[in-house]
């Protein structure tokens, strides 16, 4: 199966950005990598992606920021995003968690720790 | 292909050898258990069989060595088969991609700066070294030299660093 749509997985743990998009191209996805917030802004001007797939807690640029610029933006407020947050009871006393994510402009929310075939739900319902 | 999109260098780390009997294969899961259920990371873990055993090595944030003394303590099987080096770090590239050339070529330039490696590992996105922590920089800028770092990429040292449950601070070492 092959697709057109462009997806933009963004994480500073190079490891989970591999595994994301092995799965995304097995599914026939096109996809972009990105490992830091602002390296992700590039590719959006660059690339225009349909979605992205967007990590919260990352240098330079976290999720929380990059999303809200994009919704800000006439040009980009059109892709989706979905925002990886560890779930609460994960990280109490953090500030990224899933309630946190919530205040944002986000289109979905993936928990992390990932489950790669509830990812796919998720990337196939927002499509 | 001598692009890789980063490089990673971590904070100040202790390494823990752990050697362990073939027949002592539960030794391992219990060594990881009691450092998960003090919530200690572990960045680095490689694991290996040979003839004489097995042979373990990981890393942890060199604040959390005297926490591991004390858990091992009352596990005098662990303990007698733990030792400890102080003073390293993580560097690590990513990505890797199951490149053996960017394995070959790292590790050829690592030997020419003369730059001990204590252990390596390899994962689906990165190529881990650990390194006498006081090198790390040196390391850094000879894989600079080695490789093009493509595009607009993060600083090498981690702005922040995330741990398990809560955001109790570890203990200093003594």
């Amino acid at each position: 199966m092959s697709n057109d749509k462009l997806i933009l997985v963004v994480d500073d743990d190079p490891d989970l950005v591999e595994s994301v998009s092995m799965r995304l191209e097995s599914e026939g996805f096109q996809v972009a990598k990105a490992y830091d917030g602002v390296e992700a802004w590039d590719r959006i001007k660059d690339e225009r992606p349909q979605m992205l797939i967007l990590d919260v807690m990352m240098p330079r640029k976290n999720g929380y920021e990059l999303c809200n610029e994009i919704k800000k933006d006439d040009k980009f407020k059109d892709i989706t995003v979905l925002l990886l947050t560890a779930v609460a009871e994960a990280v109490p006393h953090t500030t990224y968690t899933h309630m946190d994510g919530k205040s944002t402009l986000a289109d979905d929310y993936i928990p992390k720790p990932i489950d790669l075939d509830n990812l796919m739900e998720i990337v196939k319902d927002n499509l | 292909m001598n692009n890789i999109k980063g490089l990673k260098i971590s904070g100040e780390l202790c390494l823990v050898r752990l050697h362990t009997e073939s027949r002592d294969s539960g030794l391992l899961p219990a060594f990881c258990s009691l450092l998960a259920g003090s919530q200690i990371n572990m960045p680095f873990l490689s694991t290996e069989s040979q003839a004489d055993g097995i042979h373990t090595t990981c890393c942890v944030d060199g604040a959390h060595q005297a926490l591991i003394k004390r858990l091992l303590s009352a596990e005098p099987v662990l303990k007698e088969r733990a030792e400890y080096t102080d003073g390293v770090g993580l560097l690590t590239l990513f990505p890797h991609q199951s490149r053996l050339q960017l394995f070959g070529r790292s590790l050829r330039a690592l030997a020419q700066a003369d730059l001990r490696v204590f252990a390596m590992a390899s994962s689906i996105g990165a190529l881990t070294y650990v390194l006498d922590y006081a090198q790390l920089d040196k390391a850094a800028a000879v894989m600079q030299a080695c490789f093009e770092i493509t595009g607009n990429h993060a600083p090498f040292k981690a702005e922040f660093t995330v741990a398990q449950g809560t955001q109790r601070r570890p203990e200093r070492k003594e």
